[in-house]
């Protein structure tokens, strides 16, 4: 079955069971996500920091102090060494991002002795829950790690996600190439890397999907706009995975959708041997719930 | 009428075309002259023949051919007559330029010339080849074997454009495309990924009415049973009518091996020009000439 609702994705995370999640030096934010997938019978958290910093949060947070296990670390940079330690030796399953700075975090991930990286490329996967137009998960890449990717970062963070879609149970979830217009140009390098990774794909190079591009985003996401420019084909109004041309793009657009259109989101970060959860402070409970909830089913 | 299939159909189409005038550049040659009159006596073109008028009764006498067939336009010297061919051209009295037997570089630069010459402004020149392949079911457009040395993405848009018109000028209302490489997988390397570019813009149909694939292999882009053997789904698979090259150098040696080893027949003229030229060398046969005559009759 193919989870298109959060619901549906929180769901599929309890049936895993309670998930060990390694907190990288919990301030108010991160400790609040831990807590709320605790409740939801999803995680287990092991909190990594300086422990009586840690109790006294627990405290304010009104949790009962006996219930959480707790790692001891002097500062953020060795709370994030020790959550991938944990993850590396199969302590923990998932790892949230708390009081660390993310270069920190991607720092110990990717650290070569000591890290935990298993894909070329880091990419963070952010889905957003459209409870509007197409009641369906929508998929952004990248809005939060790769900067200006390259064709062959974008390929991918597309492999990185698409992996995730066949955990969502998505057999050959459709991938939107995005860009400004739908003809390529070379005024616009990212439609020509467009059109180089539909050929990719075309010849088998990407698999497990079905890849259309360039697309702007209305020829991605409307039936109708994509007949009125005469585009045709799986993807075309039908994208569940939209790959934009630079963290920018990925960022105005996810933050459009929550701000404007209300979509909740969920954000992990995919291309490590565990998932990796780097919250942002504003994000409210359920986007916290439900990225533990991505980074279960992503991976479990 | 379906597609041309053989060179001969050419000048059987443009006898029933309004007849065109060729000018001739510095035509004091035999193979010039006799190429002049076999043209004219079939009914493909008039001519008129410039350089030195003295020089070309005697040549013609020598090799029997009738000057009464053409005109002469007396001008001494090679360059003095390249220009004033390309002054009859540029001028609206003729529709069609010849090289006869001045340089290949003289003949470029009077062409050239930004203030006489025969490109407009910005316009890009290239060469399309058209091959009669013994045994092989459809006339070949090959480009650009000899014009561009190593082109930028715009340049073979370009070149792309103009052997669509060439094959358009064939009958072959659809052209099938092919971009080669030297494999059918998108690699690192720039002809591969400008290819797959090529092909993206073919997809969204800003070449018009074509199917294109690229990359492709050669053998892939002709035999349909390679394709079938290598299981290739392509939009081309074995039928391509027109062979972009990646550039002068694999265009110029495929040219040919498809002449010296195929035995193959040839019309070929440069493009980009406000009027076809033909820029025959001493080496094409005497039906290599006639040909290309004919073609650029065609596409006057």
């Amino acid at each position: 079955m193919e989870i298109r609702t959060f619901d549906q994705l929180l769901e599929e995370a309890k049936k895993r069971g309670r998930k060990k999640l390694a907190v990288a030096f919990p301030e108010e934010a991160s400790l609040h996500a831990a807590l709320l997938a605790h409740e939801a019978g999803i995680a287990a958290p092991i909190l990594v920091g300086v422990p009586e910093k840690i109790r006294e949060l627990l405290v304010q947070a009104g949790a009962d102090l006996g219930a959480f296990e707790i790692e001891e670390a002097g500062s953020p940079a060795e709370a994030c060494a020790v959550a991938v330690a944990l993850a590396r030796d199969d302590k923990a399953d998932v790892i949230l991002k708390g009081g660390a700075q993310t270069a920190q975090m991607l720092h110990a991930v990717l650290d070569k002795e000591n890290g935990i990286r298993a894909s070329k490329v880091l990419s963070e996967c952010s889905l957003y829950e459209d409870t509007r137009v197409r009641h369906s998960l929508l998929a952004v890449v990248d809005g939060g790690i790769l900067i200006a990717p390259t064709l062959e970062e974008k390929v991918e963070a597309i492999r990185n996600t698409v992996g995730v879609y066949h955990k969502l149970g998505y057999e050959n979830p459709k991938v939107a190439v995005l860009a400004a217009v739908e003809t390529v140009t070379d005024k616009m390098p990212c439609t020509e890397d467009a059109a180089i990774i539909v050929r990719m794909w075309e010849r088998g190079q990407i698999k497990g999907c079905v890849v259309d591009g360039p697309l702007a985003l209305d020829n991605a996401i409307s039936e109708r706009a994509a007949a009125i420019k005469g585009l045709s084909g799986p993807v075309v109004g039908n994208a569940d995975i939209l790959i934009v041309p630079n963290i920018e793009a990925g960022n105005l657009l996810g933050k459009s959708m929550s701000y404007f259109a209300g979509f909740t989101s969920a954000h992990v970060t995919i291309g490590a041997r565990k998932p990796v959860l780097v919250p942002s402070r504003a994000d409210d409970g359920r986007t916290k719930l439900m990225s533990v909830a991505l980074g279960i089913v992503a991976y479990y | 009428m379906g597609p041309m299939t053989h060179l001969l159909d050419i000048p059987a189409a443009v006898k029933g075309l309004p007849r065109k005038r060729m000018a001739v550049a510095y035509g004091e040659d035999a193979h010039t002259l006799q190429a002049v009159e076999r043209a004219v006596k079939e009914g493909i073109v008039d001519a008129v023949v410039v350089g030195a008028k003295r020089t070309i009764t005697e040549i013609a006498g020598e090799c029997g051919v009738d000057t009464k067939l053409f005109e002469v336009m007396d001008v001494e010297g090679e360059m003095p007559s390249v220009k004033a061919a390309v002054k009859l051209v540029r001028d609206g009295s003729a529709h069609m330029l010849m090289k006869g037997l001045a340089h290949t570089d003289s003949y470029m630069r009077g062409i050239l010339d930004k203030e006489t010459g025969l490109l407009p402004e910005g316009g890009i020149l290239s060469h399309v080849a058209v091959f009669d392949i013994p045994g092989y079911p459809r006339l070949l457009v090959l480009s650009d074997a000899a014009v561009i040395p190593l082109p930028t993405l715009l340049q073979k848009v370009a070149i792309t454009e103009y052997a669509i018109r060439v094959a358009n000028s064939l009958r072959v209302e659809m052209p099938r495309i092919a971009f080669l490489s030297a494999s059918e997988n998108v690699l690192k390397f720039p002809s591969s990924q400008e290819a797959a570019i090529l092909t993206g813009m073919a997809v969204r149909k800003q070449f018009g009415n074509v199917l294109a694939e690229g990359p492709i292999s050669m053998d892939l882009a002709l035999f349909p049973e390679v394709s079938d053997i290598k299981h290739f789904k392509g939009r081309v698979r074995g039928d391509a009518d027109i062979l972009i090259v990646p550039d002068i150098d694999c265009g110029n040696v495929l040219y040919k091996a498809i002449v010296r080893f195929a035995k193959a027949e040839t019309a070929a003229m440069v493009t980009g020009t406000t009027a076809p030229c033909i820029l025959s060398s001493r080496g094409d046969s005497e039906d290599s000439k006639f040909y290309s005559i004919a073609l650029g009759a065609l596409n006057a």
